[in-house]
């Protein structure tokens, strides 16, 4: 996500700029979506590594984590933190999950993302003989 | 020490939230049912024209495009990019929807794809986190 923002805002590949004529680029609402995604990414690794430290705190068997993934390095980070912090974090980066989830799939109707909700849709209602 | 800051029968971490999720959740589909109805008008007062026949030619349709991404190798660059990113898309939906039951649903495990169906303790409290899938 880190990259896509970055080459939205520095680098700006040439394909990127939308000729006047197909109306406007919408920079600012790609931005956008692209950190709501990655809101959701952050909140989910929470999420699951409160959960992981929780669970290794308590002797419990921990739930297996990708090495280097995300959820994993913030799993290490948490390793020490109190069942309290575990409990806050994991309360909250549900809470904060949920309403970007929902505020996400209610927005991209009204930004670049909509294809992404319509298109497997839009290929199960095309026509099938299309082209004969 | 910890739990004493909480009652004992809290189920997990999540219930004392359960009636706020269960909130966004009716909030949040009763938002995008009112913007998707309000997007199916058109449609609906358009010309007719029969598009639920043939479901399972339909389906094999949504595999070989859709999921399958066939169209894209066209493009090598753009289009593998678009594959890998249609693959990213699919491993976050899945595991959103799954977050979204977890803190909903008593009787959900959320060990992945491949976890088991165990269902909750129903005696944790604060200090016991919650219980992982097991698939004994």
């Amino acid at each position: 996500m880190i990259v896509a923002v970055i080459r939205r805002l520095v680098f700006k590949p040439a394909r990127y700029e939308v000729p006047a004529r197909f109306g406007k680029a919408h920079k600012a609402d790609a931005v956008f979506l692209l950190t709501l995604i990655a809101i959701l990414m952050v909140a989910d690794s929470l999420f699951a590594a409160a959960k992981a430290a929780a669970q290794a705190q308590q002797g419990q068997p921990v739930e297996s984590l990708a090495v280097l993934s995300l959820p994993w390095m913030l799993q290490i980070v948490f390793a020490s933190s109190s069942l309290l912090t575990l409990r806050d974090v994991y309360f909250g980066a549900y809470l904060l999950h949920e309403v970007t989830f929902y505020f996400l799939l209610c927005y991209r109707p009204f930004g670049i993302q909509f294809h992404v909700e319509t298109s497997l849709f839009n290929v199960y209602f095309a026509k099938l003989d299309a082209g004969r | 020490v910890v739990g004493s800051y909480f009652p004992a029968q809290l189920t997990d971490w999540l219930t004392s939230g359960k009636t706020l999720f269960l909130t966004i959740h009716v909030l949040g589909v009763a938002c995008f049912g009112y913007i998707v109805a309000r997007r199916l008008v058109p449609l609906l007062r358009a010309e007719r024209d029969p598009r639920f026949d043939r479901p399972l030619a339909r389906l094999a349709k949504v595999g070989k495009f859709w999921l399958g991404q066939w169209k894209h190798p066209r493009y090598k660059t753009a289009g593998t990019l678009h594959i890998l990113i249609f693959a990213g898309f699919i491993l976050l939906a899945t595991r959103a929807f799954t977050v979204l039951i977890v803190g909903v649903s008593d009787n959900f495990c959320d060990a992945g794809p491949f976890g088991g169906s165990r269902p909750r303790s129903t005696t944790s409290s604060l200090t016991t986190p919650p219980q992982l899938c097991s698939s004994a």
